[in-house]
């Protein structure tokens, strides 16, 4: 099945990008107005918490200033950066209609500069090159995304579906075209964008659902982590797993060092976050934050 | 003052520099370390698997800082700079953070 309605989609794309080009306080009147009181309650709160978030420091740590960069309208599910614009995908979650947003946004916050509506929800949003965003929808389709120079609609242009439940995570590999994909379905798949919308690889080992899949930075390596309480790494080459790393709490986030190829950060259910080398497989991590305990969601 | 996550830590990022990772919970709330700072502590934990068994020392909590200002759910982060970090929930607002400068911090 398709991810996006093209006809529905191109009537809707419009739409968005009046509405959901809101900022800060403008965001509380007409957001109401947009997207009913979902979006006013939410804006609102959001403009009062950032005047009076203030320098949350203590005992030597940096301070940091907030600022509301855009409401948008649906919740935030994940962001990408692509070095001069943000993706953002959004998912609705509400009512009965569970239908996603890709937005594209500056930086510096204001409008959205381009949108789509997806059928459903989407988890997770990546950068494949300027003009191409990739993202992963709950119905477990993988849809790449184009925009035209001058244009501010985004199009589906490929729709990758082969994930029999939703599809968690996608990361993209730009300087190879490789796109990795995790589902709930349990399996890690890779493909490549350009090609062809039949996978590559299928990674089958996990026995949980697949939370999120990154690749290092020289694209010579998978990792994904999961809810069976594992993170795997992948070499996408030899078509097989290089090793299994034991976390002890079912994985719910994870990302790369930028400068150390060896290094990730993970992020797990009991509030522990936790720093592994793959290179001391058996030796301990190093736990960053630690959680109190442990408190189902 | 300890303040960990609680809940779930549905989003990690390491800023573009590996020199600090940021992490977002679903108890709103958004932490900043030095990657640096994460010394391996004495402690053992025992009901943990052996990876588990290394955690921060209490100066070292002291240093991280702790971003609130999302009234739900964390689920996205992402650094656009090594001192600018952006962050999206489910309160469906995506929001920017940006470190104050080293001589700003330092007075305070």
């Amino acid at each position: 099945m398709s991810g996006v309605d093209g006809v529905a989609a191109s009537a809707v794309e419009l739409n968005v990008v009046e509405d959901v080009d809101l900022v800060g306080e403008a965001a509380v009147a007409a957001g109401g107005a947009a997207d009913g009181t979902g979006t006013g309650a939410g804006a609102g709160a959001g403009a009062g918490a950032a005047s009076d978030a203030g320098p949350a420091a203590a005992d030597g740590a940096p301070a940091y200033t907030a600022s509301v960069l855009t409401t948008c309208g649906y919740r935030v599910d994940d962001v990408s950066f692509s070095g001069t614009e943000l993706v953002v995908g959004c998912s609705s979650l509400e009512g009965k209609l569970w239908d996603g947003r890709v937005l594209i946004c500056k930086t510096t916050g204001g409008s959205a500069v381009a949108a789509i509506a997806t059928e459903s929800g989407v988890t997770s949003v990546d950068w494949a090159s300027e003009d191409n965003v990739v993202c992963a929808c709950d119905s477990g389709d993988i849809l790449s995304l184009r925009r035209s120079v001058d244009d501010v609609v985004l199009k589906s242009a490929a729709v990758f579906a082969e994930h029999q439940c939703t599809a968690s995570s996608v990361s993209v590999h730009a300087a190879t075209g490789r796109l990795a994909s995790g589902s709930w379905d349990a399996t890690v798949k890779v493909w490549n964008i350009g090609a062809s919308n039949r996978s590559l690889t299928t990674f089958v080992g996990h026995c949980g659902r697949v939370s999120q899949v990154k690749w290092n930075a020289a694209g010579s390596c998978v990792a994904s982590g999961a809810e069976d309480c594992t993170v795997k790494l992948w070499d996408p080459r030899a078509d097989s797993g290089i090793m299994s790393i034991a976390a002890g709490s079912p994985v719910l986030s994870l990302a790369w060092n930028p400068v150390c190829d060896t290094q990730f950060v993970v992020g797990m259910e009991d509030g522990h976050v936790a720093v592994f080398d793959s290179r001391h497989r058996k030796a301990p991590c190093q736990t960053v934050v630690r959680g109190a305990s442990r408190v189902p969601c | 003052m300890q303040t960990n996550h609680k809940f779930c830590v549905h989003s990690v990022a390491y800023s573009p520099d590996g020199t600090v990772i940021a992490s977002g919970a679903d108890d709103t709330l958004v932490h900043v370390t030095n990657a640096d700072a994460t010394e391996k502590c004495v402690h053992q934990h025992s009901s943990c698997c052996a990876h588990r068994g290394w955690f921060l020392t209490n100066v070292l909590y002291n240093r991280r800082s702790v971003l609130k200002g999302h009234t739900d759910y964390v689920r996205a982060l992402q650094f656009t700079s090594p001192t600018t970090l952006v962050s999206g929930g489910w309160d469906k607002v995506l929001r920017s953070w940006t470190r104050a400068s080293a001589g700003a911090a330092a007075t305070e």
